[in-house]
């Protein structure tokens, strides 16, 4: 996904009236209380303030979103800064037609599919999942207890068939629609209901013995 | 993945909890997810966000502080340079003797006036308190010769409106000659420059001003060098903090004698003599290590 492709993103999904130009905020309390799109017009605006709660409110999400896309941690790492970096380059022409969200996390879906074609440029995206399903935190301690069911579902999701996934962390982790994970995915919304029910489904298989 | 519940198809109403924020599997998946952004990557980040809007406006920021003291700073440092080079430079419209004694002793005094008394600059104005109302008005000899200087005039009669007069005519005369002491005061300064070293009190044909040329000592060792060519040298003994040197020329104003240092970096420091008793009292305008009472040796 090149720059220009991340500064004209122009969803048109649910926004409302007062987030695209939000009053200024007097303090740190009134940026937290602004929408995201409303911060990420005052960072435009050389408020940097407004970019720190922002990236307060979105960075451990989307962290999160690439690890359980299987990436390891110096990837995820890498895919992470590229992200909030194209994002910090398009904050001139960035325009709230779509939630802040949906940018971030079209963003980021694009960042991580360029990655998977330089890495196997010949693979279908869907054979991804076993290479990734290897939990890093594999270690004695972390099989136990609480630590053992957390990776477990970890592995499950990284389990999935990638679309699956990806729907499911767009939801879970991004907070995204039905409708505004069905754009991104260039799909129906019914397909997305789809992929989220069948992967519900699988992890609730995949972990039955410990969470019935 | 065992029994039938766990089996069974995908269903709305599963789906529907999840979509609302409900449901075992978010809960679950909050549960297990609790990484973090590492710090270094939240520096990284922030810091690349920072430097995308910050720079510009510090530059315009620190551009606005710094304006208006920058120009204070600026006027002040220009006037105070123009006052004190116009103090420095301005001509005296002619050498004001004083004329409290005795006539004759004003005429002798005009005769041994040196060549360079006429172009040198004038005296600082606080120099004037001493003056006496009695003035004798010289017109400027400096270009020339020493052999070719005319005959003192008679002594000054007491102030009248007929001398006063007379003093004004030769202002005038002044005036024309005031063109080209520019260049004869770059020149002596050149020329004062180059004779920093005390020439032999042999080669110099008078005295002038009333302090005798000679050597004289300070209780710091200091030497002070008065010459009859119209020069002094300050000289510090070993180790001493001012400058080990410092010459220039002489200057004669009423009961006291200026020194203008040679050195423009010491130009803007005024000196002046006075005699107090046998010695000699040597003040300075800038709190100068040179300032002291000399003796003569």
């Amino acid at each position: 996904m090149t720059e220009s492709a991340a500064a004209d993103f122009t969803a048109t999904a649910g926004l409302a009236d007062d987030a695209a130009m939000p009053p200024p905020p007097a303090d740190d309390a009134a940026a937290d209380a602004l929408a995201d799109e409303g911060l990420m017009l005052r960072y435009a605006g050389g408020d940097m303030a407004a970019f720190e709660t922002l990236y307060r409110r979105h960075k451990d999400a989307l962290w999160r979103y690439f690890l359980r896309h299987g990436c390891d941690e110096a990837t995820a790492g890498e895919l992470f800064q590229d992200v909030w970096a194209r994002l910090i380059g398009a904050r001139a022409t960035y325009r709230p037609q779509a939630r802040f969200a949906t940018w971030l996390y079209t963003l980021a879906q694009h960042r991580l599919i360029d990655h998977w074609r330089a890495q196997r440029p010949h693979d279908d995206l869907d054979a991804h999942e076993p290479a990734l399903a290897a939990p890093e935190q594999a270690t004695p301690a972390a099989r136990a207890g609480q630590a053992e069911q957390a990776g477990r579902l970890r592995r499950a999701i990284a389990a999935l068939p990638a679309e699956q996934r990806s729907a499911f962390l767009l939801q879970a982790e991004g907070g995204l629609t039905l409708e505004e994970i069905a754009r991104q995915q260039g799909v129906g919304r019914e397909t997305v209901k789809s992929r989220l029910r069948y992967a519900l489904a699988k992890l609730r298989q995949e972990l039955a013995d410990v969470w019935p | 993945m065992s029994g039938p519940e766990n089996r069974r198809p995908p269903d709305d109403h599963e789906l529907d909890e999840f979509l609302a924020g409900g449901g075992p599997h978010r809960a679950r998946y909050r549960a297990a997810s609790t990484e973090q952004a590492p710090a270094a990557l939240d520096a990284a980040v922030l810091a690349q966000a920072r430097a995308a809007v910050t720079p510009p406006a510090l530059r315009r920021r620190a551009a606005r502080r710094w304006r208006l003291p920058l120009s204070i700073a600026a006027t002040l440092l220009l006037s105070v340079g123009l006052v004190s080079r116009v103090q420095r430079e301005a001509p005296p419209p002619a050498i004001v003797a004083q004329a409290k004694s005795a006539p004759g002793e004003a005429a002798g005094l005009r005769a041994s006036a040196p060549d360079t008394l006429a172009a040198a600059p004038a005296p600082p104005a606080r120099a004037e308190a001493p003056r006496s109302e009695k003035r004798i008005v010289v017109a400027p000899q400096a270009a020339r010769p020493r052999e070719a200087l005319p005959p003192p005039p008679p002594p000054p009669p007491p102030a009248t409106a007929e001398a006063e007069a007379e003093a004004e005519a030769q202002g005038a005369a002044l005036a024309q000659a005031r063109a080209g002491q520019s260049e004869r005061r770059r020149a002596e300064a050149a020329q004062a420059r180059a004779a920093a070293p005390m020439p032999p009190a042999a080669q110099v044909p008078a005295p002038p001003s009333g302090f005798a040329a000679g050597h004289y000592r300070s209780a710091q060792d200091f030497e002070l060098q008065l010459s009859d060519d119209g020069r002094f040298r300050l000289a510090a003994p070993p180790g001493a903090s001012p400058p080990p040197v410092l010459t220039g020329r002489r200057r004669r104003e009423g009961d006291a004698e200026w020194l203008l240092p040679d050195d423009a970096a010491d130009a803007s420091c005024r000196y002046s003599l006075r005699r107090e008793g046998d010695a000699l009292d040597l003040q300075s305008s800038c709190g100068s290590a040179w300032a002291g009472r000399y003796w003569p040796r």
